[in-house]
């Protein structure tokens, strides 16, 4: 499994599901998986986390952080799910506490997990997917996506606008 | 994990209990039924789960209680959330009563299972 193939698998996800318009309603394709989300006060350095075992597989969001740390948190859960990723041994609950790291930073590459790296991936293209960033960012015309248009898009989208910049970066946009 | 290892072992000394009672043994009795025999405050430790019982003891007490060692062995609750509540508080800088609610709402079971896969699909077909 590699960053690549995370995003094929955001992308089948999306086709599947036919989501063809901006925001992605995230909680409807955690829904369509069968998924139960719980926001809920997770205390501090989490940001989500998701349960592998019991009667259903669920998914906790904290309900402090921002819509769109929010949403990302969870499309990154759905990642860990979709990928089938294994944790520890016995573990029923893995934790999140990661903020949003490009896949393409140094810090992200060290010392990160290569799951979290996917999860991450998969959260960007599932938000965030090519298409649509491209339908929308065709609108500005020619040349790199200026700081406003960023800002548009990630209202559009519903993301932060740092997650658009990494993603536009991503995809040679900006 | 403590408590539901105690948990584990008081479940496994009331079945001992029942099944003794049902035997019409007495902890003496029952004692004397296994190799090597053990006495009756051992018996009678086992059946409060103050006293771990070893797998070969495991075996001759079901023998002597006429049942098979899985009958003896206490329902472990699959599913359940103990194991996910002790995850939790290890993993969350929480208080125990918000571990407990944030358990509770993450492994309650439900009915609402359908997914808008099948809902769309269904969708299609008419």
């Amino acid at each position: 499994m590699s960053a690549a193939a995370a995003r094929a698998a955001a992308e089948r996800l999306l086709q599947r599901l036919n989501v063809n318009s901006a925001p992605v309603d995230v909680d409807s394709i955690a829904r369509a998986l069968g998924l139960r989300v719980v926001y809920e006060d997770l205390g501090s350095d989490v940001s989500a986390l998701l349960v592998t075992s019991g009667p259903k597989i669920a998914i906790g969001i904290h309900k402090g952080h921002s819509k769109t740390r929010q949403r990302f948190s969870l499309a990154h859960e759905i990642g860990h799910f979709v990928l089938r990723h294994q944790f520890e041994a016995g573990e029923h609950v893995h934790v999140d506490s990661g903020r949003l790291i490009s896949a393409r930073s140094a810090s992200a590459s060290a010392g990160l997990d290569p799951k979290e790296v996917e999860a991450n991936q998969f959260a960007a293209e599932l938000l965030m997917p090519v298409k649509l960033i491209r339908m929308h960012a065709s609108r500005f015309g020619e040349g790199p996506v200026l700081e406003h248009e960023v800002a548009r898009l990630a209202r559009e989208f519903a993301v932060s606008q740092q997650a658009m910049t990494i993603r536009l970066s991503t995809l040679g946009l900006a | 994990m403590a408590v539901e290892v105690e948990d584990f072992y008081k479940d496994l000394g009331l079945k001992v209990r029942a099944l003794r009672s049902r035997q019409h043994f007495t902890q003496q009795q029952l004692g004397s039924l296994l190799t090597p025999q053990v006495t009756r405050a051992s018996i009678a430790n086992i059946e409060t789960g103050k006293q771990r019982v070893l797998a070969h003891t495991l075996i001759q007490l079901a023998a002597a209680l006429r049942v098979s060692v899985e009958e003896l062995l206490p329902r472990v609750r699959a599913g359940g959330i103990a194991h996910i509540q002790e995850e939790l508080s290890h993993k969350l800088a929480l208080p125990n009563r918000q571990i407990d609610r944030l358990a509770q709402r993450l492994a309650k079971p439900t009915s609402e299972t359908r997914s808008l896969d099948e809902r769309s699909r269904r969708t299609r077909r008419r």
